[in-house]
């Protein structure tokens, strides 16, 4: 953890650093004073001979960085610096985003609680649904009851549909989504009904 | 490598190390002044040298920079690899001797 106390030196390396080159031009100025140029042609021709001297001090001061890490914060403090610049850009971007992550984050919930996550029932893996490939109808029940009693392939066989039913709870009627399922449905879901018994064993 | 052997010879600060390296080339080495100060720093992280404010024979405040122990180990491995690597260069460039009959 010798990086911490680093970070805080920094500072003064950086002083020392600005410190020595201007002393370093200055001396070479004297110098050129007393070979007997004038302090203005002198001052020019040591700035030369230096060399561009804020690129200097950049790549002198880089060796003590990390350069990806302190590129990317100096461009996050330039983002913070825009930002605050121009307010109203800023609650649209971020009212823009926020409404975008949202949504998306709504989105993903529903499918992974619907299509992702494994139903929570005993041996989720065993479920499987089954579909004509030549229609979206669905089964009619006779159909259904033919499958059910001559499969081999499957413990069970359950036929359900999703219905939107008016529901009466006294004061104001509302619609509910509504799953009608056959009545094999908790034994072939290996589950318990928590009022039961609930479905009668139609034939 | 240069700056580790001007400094194994005497420490000495930023303006005085440039005046040495082109006197000692000759003036054939005529670097920017400027490119010395990355190398220093690289110098100083890596340990090789340190650095200490003090006042020059002409009564200057200047930052004088040291070899260190480590710097003159690192110093005569890169001359040894140096002089090696020279070497295989003179090799190749020597004109081949002709064996012609």
């Amino acid at each position: 953890m010798n990086w911490i106390p680093k970070i805080f030196r920094r500072g003064k390396l950086y002083d020392d650093l600005s410190e020595e080159i201007r002393l370093h031009i200055e001396e070479r100025k004297e110098q050129l004073v007393g070979e007997g140029l004038s302090p203005k042609e002198a001052e020019r021709e040591a700035r030369r001979a230096f060399g561009n001297q804020t690129l200097v001090e950049e790549r002198s001061r880089a060796v003590w960085q990390w350069p990806a890490l302190e590129s990317m914060w100096s461009d996050m403090r330039f983002a913070v610096r825009q930002l605050r610049r121009s307010p109203g850009f800023t609650v649209a971007a971020v009212v823009t985003l926020a409404l975008a992550i949202g949504s998306n984050a709504m989105v993903f919930s529903i499918m992974n609680a619907f299509l992702l996550r494994p139903l929570n029932v005993p041996r989720a893996q065993s479920l499987f649904a089954l579909f004509r490939p030549d229609g979206d109808s669905g089964e009619s029940y006779p159909d259904y009851l033919d499958l059910r009693d001559r499969t081999h392939s499957f413990d069970g066989l359950v036929a359900y549909d999703v219905l939107t039913a008016g529901l009466d709870t006294g004061d104001s009627p509302s619609r509910a989504w509504v799953e009608e399922a056959s009545g094999n449905y908790f034994d072939a879901m290996g589950l318990q009904p928590y009022l039961r018994p609930i479905l009668p064993r139609l034939r | 490598m240069m700056i580790l052997e001007s400094l194994r010879r005497q420490p000495a600060h930023g303006y005085a190390l440039v005046q040495h390296i082109q006197q000692r080339s000759n003036n054939l080495l005529q670097v920017e002044e400027g490119s010395l100060y990355p190398a220093l720093q690289r110098l100083l992280k890596a340990k090789l040298v340190r650095a200490d404010w003090g006042v020059s024979a002409t009564n200057r405040r200047v930052r004088t920079y040291q070899i260190t122990a480590s710097g003159l180990r690192h110093l005569e491995q890169q001359i040894s690899s140096f002089e090696r690597m020279f070497e295989g260069i003179t090799l190749v460039l020597r004109p081949s001797k002709s064996t012609s009959t």
